[in-house]
């Protein structure tokens, strides 16, 4: 029989990281009381749980062979509700924070691991798109949507993927609302920072007919699979299974922003030396999926 | 001086400008945008986003941070809101322009859109924003939230479809159940605004 010493972590670490969970947990529920973010997961839960049973996905539904409708925009709707919702809430929830800095500073805590907590509180919404996105995965892949253009070009993989974006999507939302309220303290810093964002997602819709517009379109936060105009739908380049990684590396990116904010001396450089590392991967990732995924093309063009 | 102008400069004076101009100047680059190189539009997207900004815009004229203060300048809560509505009457003059170019620039392409219904639509988004901010108290410094959710409600009425089929961004003609739902839109907001700018005394 072998014996394994297990050393315990010193008491101090023990300590802090049980603040930085209860802190996380007081903000978590701060959330989930934010009357915008209620709205906005209430509207999200109304929806996924009604999106399998909707006219939309049923095979009755009469459509166009070649119309503009595809189940794969699925993932917009967490990407806009618990994502910009997120950053709307997680926004004003961290100003408000720093507006009590007088109270905040007493707290025994220091402002990166209150940063921390705030981040960590983000995977409220990041699990509730989980949620909704295993949910209508099941059954889309049980009872594929008859009507979804482009459905069946897919890989499983890439379907994953595909739902992945959504999940990340509700979690980076809300990460760049702490990221903004630290570096950003200025009231109309959240709703232009979701204009910027949707002007992005948006201009990644365009048709990628050379490198730099597929670039773009991974790049984007958030973009969809297909450009559709009444006469055509434009099926994007780009992988997608390379975009995931590339979204997580950002939240990542978010949260070391997020907590560089208050950061000095060592662990600052810390931060930095992290920043590099998951810059890299991250840049990595979206030249991956911008080289190596499939050019784009028409799926029908009846112009 | 007179005490109205004294009070007017006073009150305008107290707007917290740079949010406001930050929402409304963010507002002029998507109209930029639309107007030009926009390859949807002019009457893309954009356009509703600008509407929810404008809104956020004229909602961010109501904040009070200074409501403590203020409270006892020999002016009533009414008059002030008024003064600070001047914004967002601004905001509307704006938006009814930049309307019309959108309007022509549609025509223009052989598309169809009714100037009032686009106007009513902008004009009630403001009158909404604002009548939340006031029933929320300037005081409460309610501006930024506003803004947040005008926008998030702009955008929102793009994605989320909704029951019976209702297109509120349908503004092809002004004799239209959705003209009927944004002028109750607008009522509403009107009606708040009303109500924010009693004396809190009488509430």
């Amino acid at each position: 029989m072998t014996t394994v010493a297990v050393s315990p972590a010193p008491v101090a670490q023990v300590e802090e990281r049980r603040v930085l969970w209860c802190l996380a947990r007081y903000e978590a529920l701060r959330l989930l009381r934010h009357p915008l973010f209620v709205v906005a997961a209430l509207l999200f839960v109304l929806i996924a749980v009604t999106t399998p049973f909707s006219e939309y996905a049923n095979a009755d539904y009469d459509t166009a062979a070649h119309g503009t409708e595809t189940n794969l925009d699925w993932p917009v709707l967490p990407a806009f509700f618990l994502g910009l919702g997120g950053l709307l809430a997680m926004n004003r929830i961290t100003s408000s924070s720093g507006r009590a800095g007088d109270v905040v500073r007493s707290v025994p805590v220091p402002g990166p691991r209150r940063t921390l907590a705030l981040c960590i509180a983000c995977l409220v919404p990041a699990a509730l798109a989980l949620l909704g996105a295993a949910y209508v995965f099941v059954f889309w892949m049980v009872d594929p949507p008859v009507q979804s253009e482009n459905w069946g070009e897919f890989s499983n993989a890439e379907l994953v993927a595909l739902m992945a974006q959504g999940v990340l999507a509700a979690l980076g939302g809300s990460l760049l609302g702490v990221l903004v309220a630290r570096w950003w303290r200025w009231p109309t810093a959240a709703a232009v920072t979701c204009v910027l964002l949707i002007l992005w997602s948006v201009s990644s819709l365009a048709p990628d007919k050379n490198l730099l517009l597929t670039l773009n379109h991974v790049a984007a936060p958030f973009s969809l699979v297909a450009s559709n105009g009444e006469n055509y739908s434009w099926h994007m380049g780009g992988s997608l299974v390379w975009k995931a990684p590339y979204l997580l590396g950002l939240c990542g990116l978010a949260v070391i922003g997020a907590c560089a904010r208050d950061a000095e001396g060592q662990l600052r450089r810390r931060l930095v030396r992290a920043a590099w590392l998951v810059g890299g991967f991250t840049v990595a990732c979206l030249l991956a999926g911008t080289v190596l995924g499939p050019d784009g093309f028409y799926s029908w063009d009846h112009r | 001086m007179s005490r109205a102008a004294t009070v007017t400069r006073a009150e305008l004076e107290a707007v917290r400008w740079g949010p406001v101009a930050a929402a409304a100047l963010t507002a002029a680059g998507l109209v930029a945008l639309d107007l030009t190189v926009w390859p949807r539009g002019p009457g893309s997207e954009l356009t509703w986003l600008v509407a929810g900004l404008l809104g956020g815009s004229a909602a961010l004229a109501l904040d009070d941070p200074a409501a403590t203060v203020t409270r006892a300048v020999p002016a009533g809560v009414r008059m002030r809101t008024a003064i600070r509505l001047g914004v967002a009457a601004l905001v509307v003059v704006a938006w009814c322009g930049y309307a019309a170019r959108v309007v022509a620039a549609v025509r223009a392409d052989g598309g169809t859109v009714s100037w009032p219904a686009l106007a009513l639509v902008g004009l009630a988004l403001v009158c909404a924003a604002t009548g939340a901010s006031a029933v929320l108290g300037a005081g409460a410094e309610p501006g930024a939230a506003v803004a947040g959710a005008a926008v998030l409600v702009a955008l929102g009425l793009m994605v989320v479809p909704l029951p019976w089929s209702v297109a509120p961004y349908d503004v092809g003609s002004a004799g239209t159940r959705e003209t009927v739902l944004w002028l109750g839109v607008a009522v509403l907001g009107v009606g708040g605004l009303v109500w924010g700018a009693r004396d809190p005394q009488r509430r």
